[in-house]
């Protein structure tokens, strides 16, 4: 065990050991001197090596004993502090969590930290060990530990599958999970975005190598129209030009569809767009040249847009015409007669409309046009991209109204919604629209296209799946249900079944695991693909090594470290006492 | 050179059978019964022996160590071995002595041209690795015998001394060191390397190692010293550099090896 030395300087001192050593040198060095004969020295010889054994062992001793003086003073003169067998102050470890800690294989950033990591902890042996995982959120991983041994056994659950990781948030958790003493260990393959003081309780250890890398950074598929196709970009994240070949198969028995080859330049990204045959399958497109290997790899589900059924029951042709124009816009739209999902009607009243949600356009008396300010609440999905500027919109004055305001001028509602419970336990909204196209300007501006878009994405989210089945890790992807259920069961790629709670009618699926998910409910199957596409995770080239702060503080020293010098100082004494008795044997001798 | 050496024509200044009177002395048991002095006797009542002066033919056998040690790198050890040899030879030439210059290695040989002049030896080098032998060549008797070396050898002394000296007029044992060798230096670490056998000791020399270096040589000395006295023949030390410096040979004339006339 190395000790901490307070006064480095002492060891100036040192250098009177050459200064010692001249003096031996010098003394002990022997001029050549040719004799008529040895005989008359042997007698001196002899008594030298007659008092001998403790003669010849002097000079070396006394040598030695003047050397340990020296050092003993010096060493003693620096200060020095050696540390306690087991630490006072607890240490929270702060793990990188992203993927990107899993590049290079068995040079990967994480495996050398959880070497390093353990190193330290039985070089430390804190008073207690906490480890935080820095993902998109801090998470705690594990009880608290007590020991370096039960510490590195909860590193089984740092397996670095998180698309970022938000080490600063992990940061202030740790600082106040640990209290004011405890000491901040953060393990990662990147350098501090900030400056680590030299001497404080936050260590900042990096174990990444900067590498090129081949990766996904966007991909998704669509189908509309009857076609199927589907969006890659590849990304060459390197200072170099690279080619790569992206092969395209079928998930399930792994036919290959499309095989490509890139030739990229560097920090070039690509675009490819595939076209499948309908009914294709989920597919999986891989990169032969990648350093990670999650982010060379996508899988893509089929991704249908699911058209609205609507029963278009307006009868004044002045607002039916717009809106036929607005739904038509979207081609999302199947007008139907009867099992609609949506029923836009200019009735007060509609009856056997079943689950499906009503809009209505009311025209009432008291007729004025109101050119604005309007009032929307911007956090309702239906009013996403509207602004009504320049808009006129004309609407009873009457201040009355049902429902939760959407839209208002001053304090008179022209737009609410209504969450209404259904026989069969589900929940249908109906909106209540005060609109007079005579008197408006609303159906010949911009909003109005995006105020239907807006509906019937609002309730295509709404029907039973999962509205978007191909999402990137960290996202969450929302499954919808028919009807009314407690729980469904999650299958996540390399874990156990587990049950999610519904809220409502929907239940939000975490894309924490990379791949392929199932969702069950009865019979019922969903699933959804987790994907990395995260460009600033995949660029492995700002990877970089190095340690970046102290924990040797006043703190530390004081907590953790004992002044050892006394007992250099004794030992200086022994050696001076001994160096003094054989130097009076010596003269005694010699005498 | 003060003559010595088997009977000759040389007046020696030593007592012998010549017809040239030098002393009365007190009769000693072993003396030779003809040299009584019966009229002395007839006076004093005192056995009194005449004394004549010696008639020699002197030598000199000079005996040079030819080990490594004797021309230390970085001293004038060999230097001064050289010209001592040579004085020793000029000296006994110009004194009437015969001479002959032996190298003692592992046996002890005459060095070509060892009986001339110093100029004409051939072959007085240094470069033995070991001890001297023990086993001296037969020596002339009664000459005069002078061993030249460091002395600096693990071996009982008596093994060369008593050899060297037996059967000899005079001898002497000079000891030549070079400076190092008497005087270490201290307050150094050295790496000491044995100018024979190339043994490495490295040693850092203190005052406490160059003091018991000091006693070692000093008991090195004693032992030779002893063994000299034992055969009968002179131990002397001298220095190299101090020798060439200032050629001060009052030790060989107090010994009575020179005389100064």
């Amino acid at each position: 065990m190395i000790p901490l030395f307070l006064y480095p300087l002492a060891f100036f001192g040192l250098a009177a050991i050459p200064a010692l050593l001249a003096i031996y040198l010098l003394r002990n060095r022997f001029r050549r001197q040719v004799v008529s004969s040895l005989m008359l020295w042997l007698d001196t010889r002899e008594a030298r090596e007659g008092g001998r054994k403790l003669r010849r062992l002097q000079t070396p001793l006394f040598f030695l004993l003047e050397l340990l003086a020296i050092l003993l003073l010096v060493f003693a003169a620096s200060d020095p502090q050696m540390k306690m067998t087991t630490g006072a102050r607890p240490i929270v470890v702060v793990l990188d969590d992203s993927i990107s800690m899993l590049a290079g294989g068995d040079q990967a950033a994480r495996k050398i930290a959880e070497q390093e990591l353990e190193a330290e902890l039985k070089r430390q042996n804190p008073y207690s060990i906490r480890l935080i995982l820095a993902s998109e959120r801090p998470r705690i991983l594990g009880d608290l530990a007590r020991s370096p041994r039960e510490a590195m056994s909860l590193l089984e659950g740092w397996r670095c599958k998180s698309p970022t990781a938000r080490l600063d948030d992990a940061i202030g958790l740790a600082g106040e999970l640990g209290g004011e003493l405890a000491l901040i260990l953060v393990l990662t393959d990147h350098e501090p975005s900030v400056e680590i003081p030299d001497k404080g309780r936050i260590q900042w250890w990096a174990f990444g190598k900067p590498r090129a890398n081949l990766a996904f950074v966007n991909a998704v598929r669509t189908q509309r129209d009857g076609l199927d196709r589907c969006l890659l970009e590849i990304c060459n994240l390197s200072s170099e030009p690279s080619s790569c070949q992206v092969i395209i198969k079928t998930l399930e028995d792994n036919k290959e569809l499309q095989k490509r080859w890139l030739q990229l330049d560097k920090q070039e990204t690509q675009r490819l767009v595939i076209q499948f045959p309908a009914s294709t399958p989920a597919v999986v497109a891989q990169l032969d040249d990648g350093v990670l290997p999650a982010d060379s790899r996508v899988i893509l589900l089929p991704n249908q847009q699911r058209s609205i059924r609507v029963d278009l029951r307006l009868r004044d042709g002045r607002i039916r015409e717009p809106v036929v124009k607005a739904l038509n816009a979207t081609q999302l739209v199947q007008y139907v007669d009867s099992a609609a999902d949506l029923i836009l009607t200019d009735r007060e009243e509609e009856k056997q409309i079943g689950s499906a949600w009503v809009m209505y356009f009311r025209n009432e008396p008291d007729v004025t046009a109101f050119q604005g300010p309007f009032v929307l609440n911007r956090t309702h999905p239906l009013l996403a991209g509207i602004s009504l500027k320049s808009a006129i919109w004309g609407a009873s004055k009457q201040e009355k109204e049902n429902g939760i305001p959407l839209v208002m001028a001053g304090n008179v509602p022209l737009l609410t919604v209504q969450e209404i419970p259904t026989q069969g336990g589900q929940i249908r909204y109906d909106l209540q629209c005060r609109f007079r196209p005579d008197f408006s300007t609303v159906q010949q501006t911009d909003d109005w296209p995006i105020l239907f878009w807006n509906l019937i994405t609002w309730r295509s989210s709404m029907l039973p799946g999962i509205a978007r089945p191909n999402i990137r890790l960290g996202e969450q992807a929302i499954l919808s249900l028919g009807d009314y259920t407690e729980r469904v069961e999650l299958q996540a790629p390399n874990a156990l079944p587990r049950d999610l709670i519904v809220r409502g009618r929907q239940v939000s699926l975490p894309g924490e695991e990379l791949g392929l998910h199932e969702v069950r409910l009865d019979r019922a199957r969903f699933r959804y693909a987790v994907n990395v596409l995260n460009q600033d995770e995949s660029d492995l080239t700002h990877a970089t090594t190095g340690r970046w702060g102290n924990w040797l503080d006043d703190t530390t020293l004081q907590m953790e470290y004992r002044s050892i010098y006394w007992i250099l100082l004794l030992l200086l004494l022994s050696v001076t006492i001994i160096h003094l008795l054989l130097m009076s044997g010596s003269r005694t001798w010699r005498g | 050179m003060a003559p010595a050496g088997m009977a000759g024509a040389t007046l020696s200044h030593r007592a012998g059978s010549s017809l040239e009177f030098k002393d009365h002395r007190a009769y000693e048991p072993g003396d030779d019964l003809r040299h009584i002095d019966w009229n002395a006797y007839a006076r004093t009542d005192q056995l009194t022996v005449k004394l004549f002066r010696e008639e020699v033919t002197p030598h000199l056998d000079l005996v040079v160590d030819g080990s490594r040690s004797m021309n230390l790198e970085g001293t004038r050890k060999g230097a001064a071995v050289v010209a001592l040899a040579a004085f020793f030879a000029t000296a006994a030439h110009r004194t009437g002595y015969s001479h002959r210059l032996w190298i003692l290695n592992d046996q002890c040989q005459p060095v070509p041209n060892g009986n001339q002049p110093p100029a004409s030896w051939e072959g007085l080098n240094f470069e033995y690795r070991g001890m001297p032998t023990g086993q001296l060549p037969l020596l002339r008797p009664r000459g005069t015998r002078i061993l030249i070396s460091d002395l600096l050898w693990l071996q009982e002394p008596l093994l060369i001394v008593r050899p060297f000296a037996e059967r000899a007029s005079v001898s002497l044992v000079l000891q030549v060191l070079a400076r190092v060798d008497a005087e270490p230096i201290v307050g150094q670490s050295l790496r000491l390397i044995d100018s024979e056998t190339d043994e490495i000791r490295e040693i850092h020399v203190d005052a406490v190692a160059a003091q018991r270096y000091r006693e070692a040589l000093a008991r090195h000395q004693a032992s030779w010293d002893l063994a000299c006295r034992q055969a009968g023949t002179t131990l002397l030390t001298t220095i190299a550099e101090d020798l060439l410096t200032n050629w001060n040979l009052d030790p060989l004339v107090a010994a009575d090896i020179l005389r100064v006339r």
